[in-house]
């Protein structure tokens, strides 16, 4: 009874506080809202039940993450059974953005100009551009950009070596920028590769539209 | 493909780093995790920090005092004054017994109900004999604002009459018209097509109600107290 209690007041000062994170995660790792908060409802009940494991002072956070990702493998498993066709190692090659090639040609480049563009992108169209990113190049830009987390530290929740952290977060920068760009395009705010008339980011038409709305 | 390099903050890292301070609705999330995890304290938990809190002199004085006045409170509440009992509220409870049967206990005679009522409600006023001409039906306890009243049940003039008594020190009578009959005054009432009439005399307050008339029912609450 007393262990119980024990592990009760655990559970909901060292990891409950952590269950926003857990929620967040999820919802930018799955695209369905509802199974997103199925994925963290579970990632915190298998935290509670776990919660003996974990060692009081070490990153909480981190360890719900490595939860939700063996969680996560469950469910793609379970569901590969189900569908006998779903990868199970998240192939990089199954990027579902449309359009995109293996190889992107990025033209938001780096520099000040880009930085403005970001500035302009809704939060739903990155969240929308990280839902079409490759299930580990997702949990790798989840992890090391949006999370923050130490390289290391990502590499022993993905069981990867560092090396292949740094590739796929290069990469997933890469296939960000190539989705997002297309929006940037639609949207006038930079040339098109068929060179037609930018209106928006460069130095010029910035300055003649100061006022452009911030989509 | 260019390699990594963490440290370097650009547009894009910034905004996939501002992601992380995307707002979440934790309350239905909350409500589901409640079903599947314990509370996050236990009843006694609760009550053994609340006296931690207070076993310090000073709040232990201030908490008695608190306590004090909580129970002077509540005893002056339940016993100071009497249950006002309106003709609506004693209209909704012959309704419910009545109509719904809800929860009275049929009977045959007075002697069942003297016994059925000794369970529910010992200090119950007494009941006299079997008053002629009503034939008992069922009985119950009915609560109006927190006091019991006995319930008696019968069927005169092929009508249910039921028969409401309580401590007068519990309940009393909503003023009303007032009715006499052979020298007895009754306060009398109506609600919800049910009519009533109220006395309080030795420390008993009766009510008598049912679809009949009043006068009808002040003769036969007249014949009851004899």
């Amino acid at each position: 009874m007393e262990k119980d209690r024990i592990k009760v007041e655990r559970f909901y000062r060292l990891l409950w506080p952590h269950r926003e994170s857990v929620l967040r995660a999820a919802r930018l790792l799955v695209r369905d809202a509802a199974t997103a908060d199925d994925l963290a409802q579970e990632t915190m009940f298998k935290s509670f039940r776990s919660i003996d494991q974990f060692a009081e002072g070490t990153n909480a956070r981190a360890w719900l993450y490595s939860i939700l990702r063996n969680v996560r493998i469950d469910w793609l498993r379970a569901d590969a059974r189900r569908k006998n066709d779903v990868s199970l190692d998240g192939s990089e090659s199954d990027f579902e953005h449309p359009g995109l090639s293996d190889d992107p040609v990025v033209c938001i480049e780096d520099g000040d100009d880009a930085e403005q563009l970001m500035d302009r992108l809704a939060d739903s169209d990155l969240i929308d551009a990280v839902h079409a990113l490759p299930e580990e190049i997702r949990w790798t830009i989840l992890l090391v950009e949006i999370e923050g987390l130490e390289l290391a530290r990502v590499a022993a929740i993905l069981g990867v070596p560092l090396g292949t952290i740094k590739s796929r977060a290069s990469r997933g920068r890469a296939m960000l920028r190539q989705a997002l760009e297309p929006i940037a395009c639609e949207r006038g705010w930079i040339r098109n590769r068929g060179g037609s008339v930018p209106n928006g980011v460069n130095e010029s038409e910035s300055s003649k539209h100061p006022e452009r709305r911030h989509d | 493909m260019t390699d990594y390099n963490p440290s370097k903050q650009d547009g894009l890292s910034k905004r996939l780093r501002g992601l992380r301070r995307t707002p979440v609705n934790l309350a239905d999330f909350d409500a589901r995790m409640v079903n599947c995890l314990p509370p996050r304290k236990p009843p006694q938990a609760i009550w053994k920090m609340l006296l931690s809190q207070l076993l310090t002199p000073a709040r232990a004085t201030a908490a008695g005092l608190l306590m004090l006045i909580a129970v002077v409170g509540i005893v002056v509440s339940l016993t100071g004054r009497p249950a006002l009992a309106s003709p609506q509220r004693l209209a909704e409870v012959y309704l419910s017994s009545v109509d719904d049967h809800g929860g009275a206990t049929p009977i045959k005679s007075i002697a069942d109900a003297r016994r059925a009522l000794d369970r529910k409600f010992p200090l119950a006023p007494q009941l006299s004999g079997e008053p002629a001409g009503m034939q008992p039906m069922s009985c119950c306890v009915h609560e109006i604002g927190r006091r019991q009243m006995a319930c008696v049940t019968f069927v005169v003039d092929k009508q249910p009459v039921m028969l409401a008594l309580a401590s007068a020190t519990d309940v009393r009578s909503e003023p009303g018209s007032e009715l006499t009959f052979q020298g007895t005054t009754y306060v009398t009432g109506s609600s919800d097509g049910v009519n009533m009439v109220m006395i309080q005399s030795d420390g008993t307050w009766m009510c008598l109600m049912g679809r009949l008339s009043h006068k009808r029912l002040a003769e036969l609450a007249t014949s009851l107290r004899e």
